[in-house]
């Protein structure tokens, strides 16, 4: 055999896939030609080398970027662009938003809340929910948060809503067929998903409170917070289920306050969120502070002004 | 192609943002991994990954499921790369750093292990930088499938899908340009026999 012809087959050798006859004809080759021999083990060496390359975290902001450029493309490049597009290209405008909510995840966020109350919105076309999410500053209280969920969103997905020191991180709907359970979200994804979007490494992170509700138990939210370098953070997670009761889920471990006294403790700003079954969402900042005195309805009235001023139509908003 | 990520798709198909915020998070990593190790730059690696979504965002009514999605992602990731290639030739630009970088003989800057480099791997995260180097010089062709082999799992069957080759092309090219890495890695042999 030929050194060419022995070289052409070194990766079908370190694969193991080449053929038996073939096997037993380059390895007597390698036996009598110390030059192919050397060749071979060098190629074995790059291949190990090839194969222990790392993998790149992504960077946090990345996802925020894509998406921004996804959805404000120019219209003649949008292969279609429902109402909805509209609409969420229109709440989405820096200019008529405070700031956007970095939404990472799906639209499925509506009904997160952490340190406030839950709303749901009724809108011309669409049920809308909404959430009322703090913005800046650590979390002060854990356990905070209102159970609830939009009724109209049928399903058994997951979703896991981040939120960070200034602003609501994102929210990453997990869904029920890939396995995920209360114990895996609590010690590894939360986590992780809180690497990426922060940058800031929680491996290391105390799991103060793991509020976890077991998914047969019919609750819908639980609240970690982690503690790490000083600063605490929150997660949420919730099911697409209502719970029993108020009572029910304080037994499991939920801390649940009345949801207007909860506004009316407005300290600080306050992003609404409103997200549809439809796709659409968007937000609206509700700016608190030491003698802000807000109400669910004053909250409402502000979402309706700005939602009207954009374009969209009257909606209706009820507590649960 | 899984029974969640046929549906994401066809949600997708109906611009459901949720669904494609979802589904972006299933391809981000692969994709910044691959735009990175083909451009060796992760700002040119952004870029890539912000056009492959918005490509794919825009073509996927036209996704039939005839072939597998990841598979289709990836040949529309790769078609970025060459377009922006392409474009980059057809207008060269310098950065002061790049040329900075070419007088000590460092091709890549930024792709860096991130992790702590102790003594011990110290030495692997030189072999890391040293083959992103030998990779990065590799024709375009065979960087590809280099890439998308080692770093990304795919294939032969795969990889000769997404860069619509026949599959005895993309195995002898393969084996070429490993041999080719073995020749450009012979210098800084001593480092690997440590």
């Amino acid at each position: 055999m030929k050194c060419e012809t022995a070289r052409e087959h070194f990766s079908e050798l370190v694969e193991g896939s080449i053929d038996q006859t073939l096997k037993f004809a380059i390895e007597s080759h390698l036996g009598a030609c110390p030059g192919c021999t050397q060749e071979f083990e060098s190629f074995g060496q790059t291949w190990s080398v090839l194969e222990a390359l790392p993998s790149f975290e992504p960077p946090p902001y990345l996802r925020h970027r894509v998406m921004d450029a996804v959805f404000t493309q120019p219209e003649q490049t949008r292969a279609s662009r429902s109402i909805w597009d509209r609409l969420r290209e229109g709440f989405f405008a820096p200019s008529t938003m405070g700031r956007r909510l970095a939404w990472s995840g799906a639209a499925l966020a509506a009904a997160l809340v952490v340190g406030a109350g839950a709303l749901t919105m009724h809108i011309p076309g669409g049920t809308v929910a909404t959430g009322v999410v703090p913005i800046p500053g650590q979390v002060s209280r854990v356990g905070l948060a209102a159970v609830d969920v939009t009724p109209q969103w049928q399903g058994n997905d997951w979703a896991l809503a981040i939120s960070g020191p200034s602003e609501l991180i994102g929210v990453r709907v997990f869904p029920a067929e890939e396995g995920w359970n209360p114990a895996s979200l609590a010690s590894s994804s939360p986590v992780s998903e809180l690497r990426l979007a922060t940058g800031m490494d929680f491996r290391n992170s105390t799991v103060l409170k793991p509020h976890l509700s077991p998914v047969e138990s019919g609750v819908s939210v639980a609240v970690l917070q982690f503690h790490s370098g000083g600063m605490s953070r929150h997660i949420a997670v919730f099911l697409p289920e209502r719970p029993r009761s108020i009572a029910q889920a304080v037994a499991q471990g939920v801390s649940v306050r009345p949801l207007e006294e909860a506004l009316l403790q407005i300290s600080r700003d306050y992003q609404v969120a409103i997200v549809a079954d439809t796709g659409f969402s968007a937000t609206v900042t509700v700016r608190g502070g030491a003698s802000a005195e807000k109400t669910l309805e004053s909250i409402a009235q502000q979402a309706r002004m700005e939602y009207q001023s954009l374009g969209g139509g009257a909606f209706r908003l009820t507590k649960i | 192609m899984n029974e969640h990520e046929a549906r994401l798709i066809e949600r997708c198909k109906l611009r459901d943002a949720a669904a494609y915020n979802e589904l972006y998070s299933l391809y981000e990593r692969k994709m910044y991994n691959f735009a990175l190790r083909m451009s060796g730059n992760p700002d040119d690696a952004e870029d890539i990954v912000q056009e492959t979504f918005i490509r794919v965002f825009n073509a996927i009514q036209n996704f039939r499921g005839e072939a597998n999605f990841s598979t289709w992602v990836f040949r529309i990731a790769n078609n970025v790369f060459l377009d922006m290639r392409k474009k980059a030739k057809a207008h060269p630009q310098t950065s002061l750093q790049d040329a900075l970088e070419l007088e000590e003989s460092e091709v890549t800057r930024q792709i860096e292990d991130p992790s702590p480099q102790p003594q011990d791997v110290a030495q692997q995260a030189e072999l890391n930088r040293i083959m992103q180097r030998a990779i990065n010089s590799l024709p375009d062709y065979q960087k590809t499938m280099v890439i998308l082999y080692h770093t990304q799992n795919k294939s032969y069957e795969e990889i000769a899908e997404i860069m619509n080759l026949p599959i005895g092309t993309v195995k002898s090219r393969l084996n070429r340009a490993r041999i080719a890495l073995k020749s450009k890695l012979q210098p800084i042999r001593e480092l690997f026999e440590q």
